[in-house]
């Protein structure tokens, strides 16, 4: 199914359309994404919106989202595909079928990649936090990414009938190796300025003031720019301003901003940093 | 001046020369990127100079290090600036940050390729007492012939790193959880009868060793002896991450990778802009929590700083850096070659300032301490760790 949006602004304009703000090179990333057929590896650091652009780009094409978290020790039974050996045993042993014929397709259970392999375009598949997963997995991988296709040995190959939209995000806690950067699209997902963050505000938390909403973009872009241990990303911003919305501000003045800095930053040394600075970060209201 | 939203007419020079003047900026450019950009672009109606860039950079770069390279790639080959134009310095145009300095030193050709028989042969004229004289001379006092010898001696030291259990399943002959594919396997061949249980257990997996460097004057002989043992670590099949501290914080890891360990030292001289240089241990220390802090290079893995401690930051910088990477850590090891004079104390402020988060403080300044290094990372190797919690030795 080729895609039906002809040009990187028509995605950008579509994913606004559903909430979800993207930048032109994320736009273009996105559309030759699917005009390739290539996997879209999506690096940045943690609370950026990586994970929301799958979900964000499985509503816009109207696709199932087949999602798979990666941990380590992530290996082909959880990731691909399992054979049910409970029944396998029991069918064996009930005298119904031979050994051969209980590696079929009815005894496979899917998972996720397999689940996505077989959807084809119909889906979308979020292969998440891969860095997190081992070297022998990222290898596993490069088969399926370069082909849309696996080799279950009792099987044989499966194909994809037509590529799926992959998305990989990685947090960097792990170097991944070049042959699969080579095989994906990059992009580098940076935290969204302060007028973009606005726009983000308003699109996802409506109930926030405008002002307060814009008061709000610019000190965490003030806060982003002290260095924290951990940077607050975009889900927290919307907490801090749903928070701040909750206990009544209309402006953002530094007492309040003190006393809902929790939702915010939420690491106590962070937090410290933060309060210290509060004066500059959070100017108090003229 | 072209502007952004300018059309710009396609051809296929215009793919081709981006991807070489990529390659000559060092990014690794594949041609079936080129052709992918070549097919991409064939895709957008009424291509602006914007489009070119990004779907240039989305498609040819895979690694956010790269970036500066391509806005420089881009701006020469697309935009035509020549080194004469005044936004484009000479000969490499941007100010390429630390990583891609690295990518550039690793592609310049190391001088000669050091004979790998060298080392051995000098080993073997080493005699035993040869060995134990030269095990207790430290590292600064060595002649260069010395050197050699220890460099041989070096390469021999066995190295237990401390391990974990890995969260996979592999099929064993014993283990806690039950091999169900293993099972149905071993059942099919008794008519469905299981009368064999299969298991798999988790497998036992080394942690990565991480040696963080000072590269000062003061500490150059023994900068080198801990460079070669890291190669040495390297050369075993060691996971080793290795950074070197100064000035700045230089990752070295790649500039190892060289059979041979002159080779890999020269590639690790052109790519260490501070060597021998001033002391920022504190600030070298922070950029390693800022950007590594939640890489497999500190998390989890054991940590060996190789430092006498003479900081000219402000010794909290340093104490803050070695208690955050002494938080994600496995273990905390500091070499300090001053350790080797028994009058020693801990008392230079960047050592006092970080050794409440140091699990365990060495020596390191001739073999003799090497050696203690490897036995007591070997002791960390049991899985009943008794002796660690109380095991700093000041």
């Amino acid at each position: 199914m080729p895609s039906s949006f002809r040009s990187p602004a028509e995605i950008a304009e579509g994913l606004e359309g559903i909430g979800y703000l993207a930048d032109d090179a994320l736009a273009m990333a996105v559309h030759l994404a699917l005009g390739l057929d290539r996997p879209l590896l999506l690096e940045g650091a943690n609370g950026v919106g990586k994970t929301e652009v799958a979900s964000a780009l499985a509503q816009l094409l109207g696709r199932d989202l087949v999602r798979l978290q990666c941990y380590e020790g992530l290996d082909a039974t959880q990731a691909l595909y399992d054979w049910h050996y409970a029944r396998q045993l029991l069918d064996v042993r009930g005298g119904s079928s031979s050994s051969a014929d209980v590696f079929t397709r009815d005894y496979l259970l899917p998972r996720p990649l397999l689940t996505a392999l077989e959807a084809g375009d119909r889906a979308v598949l979020l292969i998440d936090e891969i860095d997190r997963a081992d070297d022998e997995f990222e290898a596993f991988l490069l088969e399926l990414l370069s082909d849309f296709a696996v080799t279950i040995p009792e099987i044989g190959r499966v194909a994809a009938p037509s590529p799926p939209l992959v998305v990989l995000t990685s947090n960097r806690t792990r170097d991944l190796h070049t042959a699969l950067r080579r095989r994906c699209l990059y992009h580098w997902v940076a935290h969204p300025g302060a007028e973009r963050e606005y726009r983000i505000l308003r699109a996802r938390a409506p109930h926030v003031a405008p002002e307060l909403a814009r008061q709000v973009a610019d000190s965490v872009a003030r806060i982003r720019a002290v260095v924290l241990g951990s940077p607050p990303g975009v889900g927290e911003t919307i907490d801090w301003a749903s928070a701040l919305a909750m206990v009544g501000s209309a402006t953002l003045s530094p007492q309040d901003a003190a006393a809902t800095l929790s939702a915010l930053i939420k690491d106590v040394d962070d937090q410290q940093r933060v309060a210290e600075r509060m004066a500059d970060l959070v100017p108090s209201a003229p | 001046m072209n502007t952004v939203e300018e059309a710009v007419e396609l051809t296929s020079r215009t793919c081709v020369d981006l991807a070489a003047e990529l390659r000559r900026h060092d990014v690794p450019v594949g041609p079936e990127q080129t052709t992918a950009l070549w097919t991409a672009l064939h895709r957008l109606d009424g291509l602006r100079l914007r489009d070119l860039y990004w779907a240039g950079r989305v498609v040819l770069v895979g690694d956010r290090r790269h970036f500066a390279a391509f806005d420089a790639a881009f701006r020469r080959s697309v935009l035509g600036e020549t080194d004469d134009g005044d936004t484009v310095e000479v000969p490499h145009p941007v100010a390429v940050p630390m990583v891609d300095r690295e990518e550039q030193a690793a592609s310049t050709p190391g001088p000669q390729p050091a004979d790998p028989l060298e080392d051995e042969a000098d080993e073997a004229r080493l005699t035993p007492s040869d060995v134990r004289v030269l095990k207790h001379k430290s590292f600064a006092a060595m002649t260069a012939v010395d050197q050699r010898r220890a460099a041989a001696l070096i390469r021999r030291l066995e190295v237990d790193l401390p391990r974990r259990r890995s969260r996979r399943r592999v099929p064993a002959a014993r283990g806690r959880h039950l091999d169900t594919r293993g099972v149905l396997r071993a059942a099919l061949r008794t008519d469905g009868e299981p009368i064999r249980l299969a298991r798999r257990r988790h497998p036992w997996r080394d942690r990565p060793i991480t040696l963080v460097v000072d590269v000062s004057g003061s500490m150059a002989p023994y900068a080198l002896a801990v460079l070669r043992f890291a190669h040495a670590l390297r050369r075993a099949g060691h996971d080793v991450e290795v950074f070197t501290i100064g000035i700045e914080l230089t990752r070295i890891t790649e500039e190892l990778a060289r059979p041979a360990v002159d080779a890999a030292l020269t590639r690790i001289s052109a790519a260490v802009h501070d060597w021998d240089g001033g002391t920022r241990l504190g600030s070298s220390m922070g950029t390693l929590v800022e950007r590594f802090g939640g890489h497999r290079a500190v998390r989890g893995a054991v940590v060996v700083i190789c430092s006498d401690g003479l900081d000219r930051d402000e010794p909290e910088l340093l104490g803050d850096a070695v208690r955050e990477v002494h938080r994600a850590a496995h273990r905390v090891l500091w070499l300090n070659p001053l350790k080797g004079d028994p009058r020693f104390e801990p008392i230079q402020r960047g050592m006092a300032a970080a050794l409440p988060f140091v699990d365990l403080l060495l020596a390191g300044h001739d073999l003799a301490a090497l050696e203690e290094l490897c036995a007591a990372l070997a002791v960390a190797r049991r899985p009943l760790r008794t002796t660690t919690t109380s095991g700093r030795t000041a």
